[in-house]
């Protein structure tokens, strides 16, 4: 009882608090989801773009050696010329080596039966597996958007991420097809400036204009190669010519890159585009080869996305401040908030319980007050009784028959009093649970017969005839004051609500252990709906001061408290006409 | 007549003209001098014969004569080279920067990690932003030095002109340790950058940088290098370096040589070459105002009767002439003799040709030598050293040479460097350093 005001006021406080952060919780949640998802889509856009840009090198540079492949075949007459291929490559800022495979796909360049350089003879010795691989350069599947992986040994077509037997790498196929517009200018005007350089090939540009026209209808077979050997990734790009001749480039590895590189953003442009992160290039073995943003940290990838063919090996890796922490704030913007109503509802809270344990406090004086005075008023009122008792006896019979009336109704109306001070103090007793009970043996159905007789003139005044049946006729071990107090309340709400109603039953029996009384009078009896309340303290069928039934209100209630407090009840029976009351106590101590 | 007065005027200049230009093109041209280390060789037996082919740069006119530049410093500023180091290197680069003009471009890329264009390819109209650029640059995190290279060449790209200098300085004092980091990659790189016309110098400071990277690259696109170990002297070198690029009066040297008669290339002395059977090219980024840059070629000579003269080999030479700005070519023939006479082969001996194949083989011996003592045999490199100063000794005496005699004590030193454990790394540098400017010429 003490402590519940405060729990019901800390579930109050509590309660709100952890709905709303449970809410607040899962809201955030959800947007952070949804935040994440939607970086996760950005970051994969970006990483995407990166490959496209990759790819449009490609293009470009396929685009740059077709052209160049073109030049030379419409220079070869009929076979290509070693000097003038030699000569390509001196001049060819992209191409470390060339081979030219005849249709049987037998080497015609590196000449055969002629000295050949170092480099040439190292050409010759790494791509002799390449060239005895039938069909290689002639995919029978004419999808040009598939790569596809041949296998050179047990090759599988291996995801980037699955790289670790990379000195196995080896794919063939075509750039996926992408609209011509993009293959624009940049690559173009660098080809033409290296070609116009080139003093051995005086006829070029006219054959570049020639093959400018031919282009669209000469859509000859052509390809690129990815082919990881001799722990260098080697990229060869083949095309055939109108004869069935394969011209091989391949392409400086160091230069490829360096332009890839030269593609991407510096370090202060990257900074700008990507703010607080960094995208990585790496190679097959997850080296990084270039790197720009400004996010140094060395942690796991935020998203990895492999490159597209012939870059098949390689990976792009977006690095950032892992999500969680960049939330880390909004998780702040969640608990500042409901730490604040927290504090708001917990003062409010305490506020609310100061007020509640004041009123208490202020109650408990009050009934103390009463208790006080009502002790104060017993005295004097028993000097009341006493005196108007002995000058009732002194003037027994001598005096005026008025006299004796008057001293009748003061003694009534002290004894009333008396009643009244008695319940007021049982009641704030009961409220402390200090009451105690004083069994004597006693008969019942004397005492009972003798409060009856105190009650007799007042009843008989307010036109009630009490009757009482004696059914017990032995001393029985009870407390006669809890007894008496109990049928004072119900004899006096029967002289109060039930006038002239007739006769008033009161009748006694003993069962088993259990004292009985039951008091049933002729008066209007209690409505239904009233049955349950009459007991509650406080409570008055008819609060009506007009009605002109005097009351505190606490008497029934009182009553039935005392009754269980000596073990038994006190029970409002069904009955038929008026009410009926039934009391209850334990003998057995 | 007067119908035909003017035409004749035309005519006469025409022929003027004609005349005029070998008197012209002579002091504006670069002279190929092809000389036989033994011009008479003993007759009747095979022999090996050194081939040095000379060639001269002509003097500029003068400082408004010379050809613009457009440079690329690239800049290391990982965290090895914090403190005095970066320093220094601003300090350098804007006094570097300070010798160029309005007429030359310059652009900065400082790498670590990242990369970062510090002033993009500009024409150097005003310098103050361009320094203010340079003074901002800090130290700190990795060496990214492929890319660094990579972004230096792309800003050249901007303004790339046969008609320039072009050429990417790099500094660096540390491994690159992102991107591409072997030395034949860094060598391919310079190759493909060589054919454009770009040469890369390296600049290796401090003790921390990998000198076969720095060499390779410098080599395969006919920079410069240098090793600077106190920073304090990066100063030095930059104008040093600088000095050269202003003085370039030909670029893009291709030299063929073509053996004739039997004669056998076998290899070409400190420098890269491409040999396809009787043939050998090689070539030349540029050539610097009155330096002489050469090569020596060995060849296989087979065995002639006395008294014959033979034609070993022809050379034909390609180059952008950059005075003239014209496409200019030379070309030349080597002959021997060849005598029973002992004492006739040696009194023809060309002294300065053979002089400088002692000097290139004795080079290629220290070559070897670090080979050698990289694989851990300090034995046998310092044997090598030994035996390739008795060489040197042998023939300075021969030659009366005090040049290769100082060679001679030079390679005795390096045998003693060579077998001490402790600063192998300050002395493979210089070793590397020293061998790079002997092979190519270096004129610093």
């Amino acid at each position: 009882m003490k402590y519940r005001a405060a729990l019901l006021l800390i579930l109050l406080v509590l309660l709100p608090l952890l709905l709303l952060g449970w809410l607040g919780y899962r809201l955030q949640q959800n947007e952070q989801q949804l935040v994440g998802l939607q970086l996760q889509k950005l970051i994969e856009q970006q990483l995407e773009s990166v490959d496209q840009q990759l790819q449009t090198h490609f293009q470009q540079l396929e685009t740059l050696l077709q052209r160049q492949a073109g030049g030379l075949y419409r220079l070869a007459d009929p076979d290509y010329s070693a000097e003038r291929l030699r000569s390509f490559v001196k001049n060819s800022v992209q191409v470390q080596q060339l081979f030219v495979l005849g249709h049987d796909d037998q080497r015609q360049f590196p000449p055969r039966n002629q000295p050949l350089s170092l480099d040439e003879q190292r050409l010759v010795e790494r791509l002799q597996p390449l060239w005895q691989s039938p069909g290689l350069l002639r995919p029978a599947d004419t999808d040009p958007a598939a790569p596809s992986s041949l296998p050179l040994a047990e090759t599988e077509p291996l995801a980037p991420s699955a790289m670790a037997k990379s000195a196995d790498y080896f794919v063939s196929g075509q750039l996926a097809q992408r609209a011509p517009a993009e293959l624009s200018a940049p690559m173009n005007d660098y080809a033409a400036k290296a070609d116009a350089y080139s003093q051995a090939e005086p006829a070029a540009p006219a054959a570049r204009q020639a093959e400018a026209k031919a282009a669209p209808a000469t859509s000859t077979e052509s390809g690129w190669i990815a082919w990881y050997v001799d722990a260098r990734l080697m990229h060869i790009y083949w095309w055939r010519d109108p004869e069935g001749r394969t011209l091989g480039f391949v392409l400086n590895d160091a230069r490829l890159l360096s332009d890839l590189i030269n593609r991407l953003p510096d370090a202060g442009q990257g900074g700008e585009d990507l703010g607080e992160a960094q995208i990585r290039l790496l190679d097959s073995q997850g080296g990084t080869l270039y790197s720009w943003g400004q996010y140094r940290d060395n942690g796991p990838a935020l998203r990895s996305l492999g490159l597209s063919h012939p870059l098949g090996s390689w990976s792009l890796e977006y690095h950032a401040p892992a999500l969680q922490q960049a939330a880390t704030p909004v998780w702040l913007t969640l608990v500042a908030p409901l730490m604040l109503l927290g504090v708001g509802l917990g003062a409010l809270g305490y506020l609310l319980y100061r007020e509640h344990r004041r009123e208490i406090r202020l109650a408990t004086q009050r009934v103390n007050f009463v208790n006080q005075v009502s002790h104060e008023l017993k005295t004097p009122l028993t000097n009341v009784r006493l005196y108007a008792e002995m000058l009732q006896q002194r003037l027994d019979g001598e005096a005026d028959p008025a006299v004796g009336r008057y001293l009748g109704v003061i003694t009534d109306e002290s004894q009333r009093l008396s009643r009244l001070i008695d319940n007021v103090l049982s009641f704030s007793r009961l409220q402390r649970q200090q009451l105690k009970l004083t069994p004597e043996n006693v008969n019942p159905d004397e005492q009972i017969a003798r409060i009856l007789e105190t009650f007799e003139p007042l009843l008989r005044q307010r036109g009630v005839e009490p009757r009482f049946d004696a059914g017990i006729g032995q001393s029985l071990n009870y407390d006669p004051a809890t007894l008496e107090q109990i049928l004072n309340n119900l004899l006096s709400n029967c002289e109060k609500y039930a006038p002239d109603s007739g006769e008033l039953r009161v009748r006694s029996w003993l069962d088993g252990s259990l004292l009985c009384i039951e008091v049933q009078d002729s008066g209007p009896g209690i409505e239904a709906g009233d049955r349950h309340k009459v007991f509650e303290p406080f409570y008055r069928s008819s609060s009506r001061l007009t009605d002109g039934i005097t009351g505190t209100g606490i008497g029934l209630g009182l009553a039935r408290d005392l009754a269980r407090a000596h073990g038994g009840d006190l029970t409002l029976e069904a009955s038929e006409s008026g009410a009926c009351f039934r009391i209850r106590l334990e003998t057995r101590t | 007549m007067n119908m035909r007065n003017p035409l004749k005027r035309w005519i006469t200049s025409f022929w003027l003209t004609l005349f005029c230009l070998p008197l012209l093109a002579q002091a504006q041209e670069v002279k190929l001098d092809l000389s036989l280390a033994t011009p008479v060789m003993a007759a009747n037996a095979a022999q090996k014969a050194f081939i040095k082919i000379s060639l001269d740069g002509f003097e500029l006119k003068g400082r408004a004569e010379r050809t613009p530049a457009n440079v690329a410093i690239v800049l290391d500023r990982s965290g090895s080279m914090g403190g005095d180091k970066i320093r220094h290197a601003r300090e350098a680069a804007i006094m570097a920067i300070g010798r160029l003009d309005a007429r030359d471009i310059v652009s900065v890329v400082a790498y670590d990690s990242q990369v970062e264009v510090v002033v993009p390819a500009t024409k150097l109209h005003d310098r103050e932003p361009v320094y203010r650029a340079v003074r901002h640059i800090r130290a700190g995190g990795n060496t990214a030095l492929f890319a660094g290279v990579s972004k230096g060449a792309q800003e050249l790209r901007k303004f790339l002109d046969r008609n320039r200098v072009n050429r990417v300085i790099l500094l660096s004092d540390g491994l690159a340790n992102v991107g591409p980091q072997s030395p034949s990659e860094l060598g391919r790189l310079g190759q493909s950058l060589a054919k454009e016309g770009i040469s890369v110098t390296t600049i290796g400071l401090g003790l921390g940088y990998n000198e076969d990277l720095m060499t390779q690259l410098a080599g395969m696109s006919d920079g410069n290098h240098a090793f600077v170990e106190n920073a304090a002297d990066l100063v030095r070198i930059f104008q040093y370096e600088f000095g050269d690029v202003m003085s370039v009066v030909a670029q893009d040297l291709i030299i063929e040589i073509r053996c004739l008669n039997g004669v056998r290339p076998l290899r070409l002395l400190g420098r890269e070459g491409e040999v396809i059977g009787d043939r050998v090219r090689t070539r030349l980024n540029q050539l610097y105002s009155e330096q002489e840059k050469y090569l020596v070629l060995e060849v296989e000579v087979p065995a002639q009767e006395a008294g014959r003269e033979l034609e070993l080999a022809s050379v034909q030479v390609d180059y952008a002439n950059l005075a003239t700005r014209k496409a200019d070519r030379l070309d030349g023939r080597i002959l021997a003799s060849f005598s029973a006479s002992a004492e006739e082969v040696q009194q023809a001996v060309d002294k300065p040709a053979l002089e400088s194949a002692v000097e290139q083989v004795a080079n290629e011996f220290s070559r070897e030598a670090v080979e050698r003592r990289d694989q851990g045999d300090v034995e046998g490199a310092r044997s090598l050293l030994e035996k390739s100063a008795e060489f040197l000794g042998s023939q300075a005496q021969a030659l009366s040479s005090p040049k290769l005699e100082a060679q001679k004590e030079e390679a005795l030193q390096d045998a003693d460097k060579l077998s001490s454990e402790e600063d192998w790394s300050r002395q493979r540098k210089e070793l590397r350093e020293k061998q790079y400017k002997r092979a190519t010429q270096q004129s610093y």
